[in-house]
């Protein structure tokens, strides 16, 4: 691909983006805002997780299991000595990068798989939409668990198999927004003036399908992040010595009576980080929608 | 609304077969061979080639696929790697501590959604209703077994109230049943209640701004009235919809808290044949629940079509 074109494409999806002042109307969305900075706050902690915390995640001091907070561990530590707040900062990155995994997977699933479905209509429609169907169905983290049992543990498997899950909902988001500007007198005179269907697909069609998908990308994200803690507390997701939050979680449950620090921070981690994705997405519902929201 | 269920029927056939084509290739296609798991870990490779020939992994996928699914439909859904057991007969085994667990909670769940769902969009606005939808907000991203956790530190370990795990039989002890299946309940129907609290404001508070619901209000009925005898019946249409997803939500849901609560159920099941990696029946589990899953769905769109005629067109 030249240059021009894709700077091209570029301003094409800027200005879906700030088109009627998006940003704007999302930055008078004070929880959505909220979210927002979790998102990034955790994101940077996480990266800078090696610079941030003087133990490493994978060995710990056998002489200081199950310890309680204290100056030196402020989340104490876990049944190997290995200090629980590191833990957590090291595992977020795992839990993140597994999250845009399973979502960039769904993504690439489903959006072009949506997008040729509104295009060319007839019998491709209905196949797709019927496969869509049938896996959407299905409950989610089940079909995760059953599609890890016939691959094997594992949190790339994992991670494919929510892709899996959730890529039928990107196909839906993306074939509705397709066939919503398939019969638009601007798409009908590109075909007129002999644009490909990929030009029409990429320049015309994409940046219109492009804020619900944000939307549901968000919100993929949420379930991702969700799944990853269910996956990895059943301990088919990450595997020892390797951290995230679900794993924390999962092995300090037997020692939750006398310790519940470590059970409890990984829970609220999870649930904040679920509860900002999903905010996220519902401010971006509402701030950049075609037209204002009443 | 013969043609209607006809359809219908035909669409779930359909997608079964389609949940099946999918699962039976992904055995096959993904790494890891079926044979090397059934022979177990010490296996040399004599054991492993005469494991294949034995279970009938060395013929063309296709005479496999058709024998799998010409059994499915006599019921055969295989049998166990782990002690050749029939996998239906495991799976029917542990189906009352499912189905237990699951009816239980889809009841904690209306308990709290319809109350809190209609509170909250009559008074719309309040800070009730604010109060109501910023639960909701938090029960959808609360994960399941963060709740049970926090339920068994709380009410079972803390307050001593609850067992904290456990399960018994509803013919061998109803009290001791119901009393175990408390905490799962809670855990399981919140998260649920959440999203159905959401779809129930948004659907009662829809009605409630109809004509036909300023008529009876202008008649001078009063309020309790006009929701229970004209607005609940439209409003519940859209829910009904959704109670498909949740019902699935709630199958799946229960994979997780079978776990935290020791329930011997089909979520446990799955579990343990994923780490004993026993693909016939972690498949035969995969392919019961989709059956039961569209099978609701059918009678969900069945009743949609009995709610509202014109749906059966």
């Amino acid at each position: 691909m030249n240059v021009t074109a894709s700077r091209e494409r570029g301003r094409g999806l800027r200005q879906t983006l700030t088109r009627g002042g998006g940003v704007d109307r999302f930055r008078r969305q004070p929880l959505a805002v909220a979210a927002l900075v979790f998102v990034v706050v955790i994101t940077t902690v996480c990266i800078l997780a090696p610079l941030l915390t003087p133990y490493p995640f994978d060995r710990g001091v056998l002489a200081d299991t199950l310890q309680g907070p204290s100056a030196r561990h402020p989340l104490g530590t876990d049944d190997v000595g290995r200090d629980v707040l590191s833990r957590l900062l090291y595992g977020g990155r795992t839990t993140l990068l597994a999250a845009v995994q399973a979502t960039g997977f769904s993504v690439i699933l489903g959006v072009p798989a949506g997008l040729i479905a509104a295009f060319a209509g007839g019998w491709v429609d209905a196949c797709l939409s019927r496969v869509a169907d049938a896996i959407m169905t299905f409950p989610a983290l089940l079909l995760a668990v059953v599609i890890i049992g016939i691959t094997g543990p594992g949190l790339t498997n994992a991670m494919i198999a929510i892709g899996v899950v959730y890529g039928p909902r990107l196909f839906r988001v993306a074939r509705a927004a397709g066939l919503a500007v398939l019969n638009e007198t601007y798409i009908a005179a590109a075909k007129t003036v002999g644009c490909s269907p990929l030009r029409i697909l990429m320049r015309h069609i994409l940046p219109n399908a492009l804020s619900p998908l944000l939307v549901q990308v968000s919100l993929t994200m949420a379930t991702a992040v969700l799944a990853e803690g269910s996956l990895s507390f059943l301990g088919l997701g990450v595997q020892p010595p390797q951290s995230s939050w679900g794993a924390v979680l999962g092995r300090s449950v037997p020692q939750m009576s006398q310790h519940p620090v470590p059970v409890i921070a990984a829970g609220v981690l999870i649930s904040l980080l679920v509860l900002s994705f999903n905010l996220l997405g519902d401010g971006i519902r509402d701030s950049i929608g075609r037209e204002r929201k009443s | 609304m013969l043609t209607f269920v006809l359809r219908r029927l035909g669409i779930l056939l359909l997608t079964l077969g389609l949940v099946t084509v999918i699962g039976f290739l992904l055995i096959h296609i993904t790494p890891g061979d079926p044979a090397v798991a059934a022979a177990g870990p010490d296996a040399d490779q004599a054991t492993i080639a005469a494991t294949r020939v034995e279970l009938g992994l060395d013929r063309p996928l296709v005479v496999q696929f058709w024998e799998y699914t010409t059994g499915l439909v006599r019921l055969d859904f295989g049998t166990s790697f782990d002690g050749g057991r029939p996998v239906l007969d495991a799976i029917t085994d542990r189906l009352p501590a499912t189905l237990s667990l699951v009816i239980a909670s889809l009841l904690v769940a209306l308990l709290i959604s319809i109350p809190l769902g209609v509170g909250t969009a009559v008074h719309r606005g309040s800070i009730w209703d604010r109060i109501g939808v910023l639960l909701a907000s938090l029960g959808v991203a609360l994960p399941d077994f963060f709740v049970g956790l926090v339920l068994v530190l709380v009410l079972a370990l803390q307050l001593g109230i609850f067992d904290a795990t456990g399960y018994v039989p509803l013919f061998d002890d109803p009290i001791q049943w119901a009393y175990l299946l408390v905490l799962p309940a809670l855990t399981l129907g919140t998260t649920v209640a959440a999203e159905l609290t959401r779809h129930i404001r948004a659907s009662v508070s829809d009605v409630l701004e109809l004509d036909y619901v300023r008529t009876a209000r202008s008649k001078g009925l009063g309020s309790t009235r006009v929701i229970l005898k004209h607005a609940s019946r439209n409003a519940a249409m859209p829910v009904v919809t959704v109670f498909g997803n949740q019902i699935a939500r709630l199958l799946g849901g229960t994979v997780i808290v079978e776990q935290i609560f020791s329930i011997p159920g089909i979520g446990q099941l799955l579990v343990q044949s994923v780490f004993t990696r026993d693909i016939p029946m972690v498949l035969g589990i995969g392919i019961f629940i989709a059956m039961i899953v569209l099978l609701v769905n059918v009678l969900i769109d069945l009743s949609y079509g009995w709610l509202n005629p014109r749906v059966r067109a």
